[in-house]
């Protein structure tokens, strides 16, 4: 069938009255979750992710995505209005957003941040359906040695690219890894690290991870470190950009377009990372870059245009290559894998109207979250006013609810405190999670290749790995990735003026 | 180097060490054929040179402290509540643990007011209870309140 005609399947899937329901359901959770501070995407879809077990498959897919992309159009709203990032990849809005609403165009701000957003989302969705289909087709001729070296350059890509740090991003992998091993080894049945006690047998969850880490570090940390809010701007009625503000703002849609879902694609091409290099460009190729700061709107297009182009284009690897390059995009894996499908390259073909229903939901979404986003965007900064003090015990209730609710288990919620505890210590420390939470997932996979790969065919040569085009060409790459930034302390060392 | 760099690059290293010997005791097998040991002691090597690549590199200026006056009862009381609701979930059951959870966390970790503390602690421990083991049938612990039938 050829790509419009999937597409016609898939919309046909997508607009019944049950899963527009989760749609409207989902983009609508995202969106709160996006403007309440504390609470992110990670955390929101671990918590949510139990409960939709039970769900027939395509409705809690389309659920979940709703919420990951629902948060990215909502975390601008505070950022411009209150100056607090709702979640990670609207950080750089506050920049320039916050300063137009204090001149009093905190219309045109967050006119333009719902425009953009819907843009670089439908943009990056056409683009996920375009791409796909070639690259799963490509993928189906990889073997064990061609998983294993693209598992592995995607992990130094998530430990390298993710965070300040590659030393620090590469450690919290190496972290992720290690918590991955844990429990009965699927190759030999042998029990690795244990400690002889039952609940570790199954592994480390991946969810009170994910709502230890995201959840409750999160909340440890505002508890700590509490920071008085600033009061919370008025929303005028006129969310309409002029057109002296489309004019400045059309290229840097464009650029955040393009770049956002090429970030997006790659291994830990996060939101966060995709808007905060449109801001980088955007701020390099203006003729005035020193309205930058003050209260450009391109400072707000291009971020917020990015950030959504980036998250469909997450969406690529996961679905054709199984390969998550984000902590949300893990536990939709995992949501996937509860329901017994493998994602891959075999997801086209054997479970197509789940590919295809869910990109048909994410055009729906879309175009249902700027309709919500201009009329009800009052509606939704009223939730501001809910002090946070109220809200983090309700989090925290909330999160261990879920975590008790996996298994109805108390060991999970032991599981979660300790990942909040080291949470909290990664935050404080400025050590970045997410790249443990991606090698958490990624490193059962590369074990599983790796070993394939050996004992198939039996060389015990590792060199072996580069005298296939396309397994060598990935480790050269990933070998250039893990290796720039030691080079460049090296040389940073090295330097006569250092 | 930060300070912090410095002791998690030992802390890396030592974890190193303990690894690969787990990962010897496991049986590495060999590069033909591995064992459940293999791929622990290729993290134990990776771990190693991390530890070591933390020690030597130079400062970049990370943020190892953080400003202003950090709310360390705060942050144990919250953490100690956890623990104790996880303690005590399965005996005393979700109603009257969840309502001292959010009893504490509003009281005395979050200041809230005696009324309004008590107030949200009770609405939202007794509306999730009818939300999660009424409706979606969540088999909360019950422990020692009795509950409808049929719940």
């Amino acid at each position: 069938m050829d790509i419009l005609g999937s597409l016609a399947t898939g919309l046909l899937s997508a607009l019944t009255p049950g899963n527009l329901f989760y749609v409207f359901l989902g983009v609508v959770i995202g969106t709160v979750i996006g403007v309440l501070p504390g609470l992110g995407p990670t955390a929101s879809i671990a918590l949510l992710l139990p409960a939709t077990v039970g769900m027939e498959m395509v409705p809690s897919l389309i659920l979940l995505a709703g919420i990951y992309y629902g948060a990215m159009y909502g975390g601008s709203t505070t950022s411009i209005l209150v100056n607090i990032p709702g979640e990670a990849a609207s950080v750089i809005t506050c920049i320039d957003g916050y300063q137009m609403a204090r001149q009093g165009r905190a219309g045109a701000a967050l006119g333009m941040a719902a425009f953009g957003s819907f843009i670089g989302g439908t943009l990056g969705v056409v683009a996920v359906m375009l791409i796909s289909p070639f690259l799963a087709e490509a993928a189906l001729k990889f073997g064990a040695p061609e998983m294993f070296a693209l598992l592995f350059f995607a992990f130094t890509c998530i430990g390298t690219l993710v965070g300040k740090s590659a030393a620090r991003g590469l450690l919290m992998a190496v972290l992720g890894l290690l918590l991955g091993v844990v429990g009965t080894d699927d190759i030999h049945g042998v029990d690795r690290f244990t400690f002889g006690t039952l609940y570790l047998r199954d592994g480390i969850g991946l969810v009170p991870l994910a709502m230890g880490l995201f959840g409750l570090g999160e909340i440890f940390y505002n508890i700590e470190q509490r920071e008085k809010t600033g009061s919370v701007l008025k929303v005028p009625k006129n969310l309409f950009p002029t057109r002296e503000d489309w004019k400045r703002s059309f290229w840097p849609v464009v650029r955040g377009s393009g770049l956002g879902f090429g970030i997006g694609v790659l291994p830990g091409g996060m939101p966060a990372v995709a808007s905060l290099m449109s801001y980088a460009v955007e701020k390099r190729v203006s003729k005035h870059p020193e309205r930058f700061g003050e209260g450009a709107i391109e400072g707000v297009a291009g971020p917020e245009t990015a950030n959504n182009a980036a998250t469909a284009g997450g969406f690529v690897p996961l679905l054709t290559l199984g390969i998550p390059t984000n902590s949300v995009l893990a536990l939709l894996l995992a949501a996937l894998m509860l329901h017994g499908v493998t994602p891959g390259p075999l997801l086209l073909l054997k479970w197509p109207h789940v590919f295809w229903g869910v990109i048909a939901s994410m055009y729906v979404g879309n175009i249902m979250l700027l309709i919500l986003n201009l009329p009800l965007i009052g509606i939704f900064v009223q939730l501001l006013r809910v002090p946070y003090a109220i809200l983090s015990p309700l989090i925290i209730m909330f999160v261990l609810l879920g975590a008790y609710a996996l298994n109805n288990s108390i060991a999970d919620v032991f599981m979660t405190l300790c990942f909040g505890v080291l949470g909290y210590l990664l935050k404080r420390f400025a050590f970045e999670p997410a790249p443990l939470v991606l090698a958490f997932v990624l490193g059962p996979m590369m074990e599983v290749n790796l070993s394939k790969a050996l004992i198939m065919f039996g060389t015990g040569n590792p060199l072996y790995f580069f005298t296939r085009p396309i397994s060598g060409v990935l480790l050269a790459l990933a070998l250039a990735v893990l290796f720039s930034p030691l080079l460049r302390t090296l040389g940073k060392k090295l330097s006569p003026g250092s | 180097m930060s300070r912090v760099d410095r002791g998690v690059g030992i802390a890396a290293l030592l974890g190193a060490v303990l690894l690969a010997a787990a990962g010897w005791r496991l049986d590495p097998g060999t590069s033909k054929l591995p064992g459940p040991g293999f791929f622990p002691l290729l993290i134990a090597v990776a771990m190693g040179a991390l530890g070591l690549w933390m020690l030597l590199r130079p400062g970049e200026g990370e943020r190892s402290a953080l400003p202003g006056s950090p709310r360390w009862k705060s942050l144990a009381l919250a953490l100690g509540s956890i623990l104790g609701y996880a303690i005590v979930l399965q005996d005393l059951g979700y109603l009257i643990s969840t309502f001292a959870l959010l009893g504490v966390q509003l009281r005395w970790v979050e200041k809230q007011g005696w009324r309004t503390s008590l107030a949200t602690a009770f609405i939202a421990s007794a509306v999730s209870l009818v939300l999660f083991r009424g409706f979606l049938k969540v088999p909360l612990p019950v422990g020692i309140l009795p509950l409808p039938k049929g719940w």
